[in-house]
């Protein structure tokens, strides 16, 4: 077992990694810095509302999207089917709702952008002129 | 002036098709096969059966905010064990509020998902649950119905706690107890019916990035009237049960281990008359190793067991044979998820003693063994729209 961990792993680090997904804010969501521990629970849906008391309305492009899984990789250091397991706990419970899916960046910036207490995520050399996200290590 | 400008036009362009939907739907579908060796569980007396059907559809709707309205509708038919039906898995209204800075506090009326162990909410989800068949020490399918949905209240709270969340539940209403529950405590549902009377539970939680903690503590009555006054009388179960649980992930490994602990009550119903009582504590457990493998390959391998009383371990108190008194399961299984919304899973059970095999009251030893195995197959499709 600690041969195919090792071999997935060397694997994993060797795939070519291309340009990193970047978090977009709504403008009223105060954009100070948010730590990767909080992103994790933003996107899980488990936190829900901003500091202010905004609700938090998240976006994400398909889970089988390249983006989306470099997103959940490399900013939310999880792999996608754990997002997708905690989303399809809160659905089928009744507790909660998963994020809104959509299907380009191009809908992904719309919906940030006129959606108040929005976040979502696009590529890293997509240009966004609202909410210049500090990301906190 | 200028900060309420840019709010009001935010607001404005929010109420265009662009901005976030005030709704949501999800939902899935299986299609099974199990194969039963030296037993009638699930598959009755023609060994296998393709029976093992389920289609669900969840919605939710959020008009204002702070306001929620679920529902989720389901088909499910599991062999012997659950004919073909329809019912509303969850139906409620909810308010939730933010409370200080990382916590909400809210509540929902209509009908809830009973929150038992770790599965219990999404036992009859194939993307919701760890294996086809969950271990049957805490999970039974044949007490399928106590464990499934509440009509009620659910006071709820969600608090961000060392980077992890602790969710708890203070629920209080009746349990949806069906005609297939006395057809799987019975044998017949021709014999009586079996109403439920109360409830309450609570439920502790807690999630973590490796760690996931869970304690539940229920308290459930069910009343029985007899149809057949020579063959059972009227009474009542009381049940009061304990199920802790806990789960650590680390990289590609995962373990889980639940342990249940029930004290279970009975006046009348088979007992001689229907004034008298008698008492006796169950428990199970089960330990579940996983390892997630690369292309979303799941394989585990999982050791669960079940004792019907605690006095009586080896079954030594069970007329038609000993070994109906406890169950060892050992499971082999594996789930693929081959594309982004379909999976693909398959798993033997290799299993001894039938403590759990419907039905429990009545059981038959002509056809069932002591030693016995269980194959099952389901592919699962999904949709999130």
């Amino acid at each position: 077992m600690r041969l195919v961990v090792t071999w997935t792993l060397i694997l994993f680090l060797f795939c070519p990694q291309t340009s990193a997904a970047q978090v977009i804010l709504n403008e009223s969501v105060d954009n100070s810095a948010i730590s990767a521990e909080e992103l994790r629970l933003i996107f899980s849906r488990q936190k829900l509302y901003w500091p202010d008391g905004q609700a938090i309305k998240v976006f994400v492009l398909a889970p089988d999207s390249d983006l989306h899984r470099e997103f959940c990789i490399e900013e939310l250091d999880m792999l996608p089917f754990m997002l997708q397991r905690r989303w399809d706990r809160s659905v089928y419970s009744g507790t909660g709702d998963r994020p809104e899916i959509v299907k380009t960046e191009q809908q992904m910036m719309g919906k940030v952008r006129n959606t108040p207490g929005a976040i979502g995520y696009i590529s890293s050399h997509a240009s966004f002129p609202q909410g210049e996200f500090q990301f906190e290590e | 002036m200028k900060n309420k400008s840019i709010l009001l036009c935010t607001l404005l362009l929010a109420s265009t098709p662009v901005a976030a939907k005030t709704w949501q739907l999800n939902g899935y579908a299986s299609q099974g096969y199990v194969n039963v060796e030296d037993s009638q569980f699930i598959v009755g007396d023609k060994g296998d059966t393709f029976k093992a059907s389920e289609l669900g559809l969840a919605g939710s709707w959020s008009p204002w905010e702070h306001f929620r309205f679920a529902g989720a509708v389901n088909y499910r038919q599991f062999g012997n064990l659950a004919d073909d039906d329809v019912e509303f898995d969850y139906l409620f209204a909810e308010y939730s509020y933010p409370v200080f800075e990382n916590s909400t506090l809210g509540l929902r009326l209509g009908r809830t998902k009973n929150e038992l162990g770790f599965y219990s909410s999404t036992r009859d989800v194939p993307f919701g649950r760890p294996s086809i068949m969950l271990p049957q020490s805490i999970y039974s399918d044949y007490f399928r119905d106590s464990q499934l949905h509440v009509d009620g209240g659910d006071l709820f709270g969600k608090h961000i706690l060392f980077d992890g969340v602790f969710e708890w539940h203070a629920t209080i209403g009746q349990l949806g107890v069906t005609d297939q529950f006395t057809e799987n405590v019975l044998g017949s549902s021709e014999l009586g019916k079996f109403d439920s009377e109360e409830y309450y539970a609570v439920d502790l939680d807690y999630q973590g990035d490796y760690l996931h903690l869970g304690l539940t503590y229920y308290k459930a009555a069910i009343g029985f009237h007899t149809a057949n006054n020579n063959t059972y009388r009227d009474g009542k179960i009381s049940v009061e049960s304990v199920v802790g649980s806990i789960q650590y992930r680390y990289n590609w490994f995962e373990i889980t281990a639940e342990y249940s602990f029930v004290d279970n009550g009975f006046k009348g119903i088979e007992l001689a008359s229907a004034t008298d009582t008698s008492q006796y504590d169950s428990q199970g457990y089960y330990i579940d190793l996983r390892f997630y493998l690369p292309e979303n390959v799941e394989l585990f391998i999982r050791y669960d067991d079940h004792i019907a009383n605690k006095d009586y371990p080896d079954g030594g108190n069970k007329p038609w044979g000993p070994y109906y008194g406890y169950t060892h399961d050992w499971t082999f299984g594996s789930r693929w998820t081959f594309a982004d919304d379909w999976m693909l899973a398959a798993e033997y059970h290799q299993i001894e003693g039938a403590s759990w095999v419907a039905p429990v009251a009545a059981p038959n030893p002509m056809t069932q063994a002591k030693d016995w195995s269980i194959f099952l197959m389901q592919l699962s499709y999904r949709f999130q729209w």
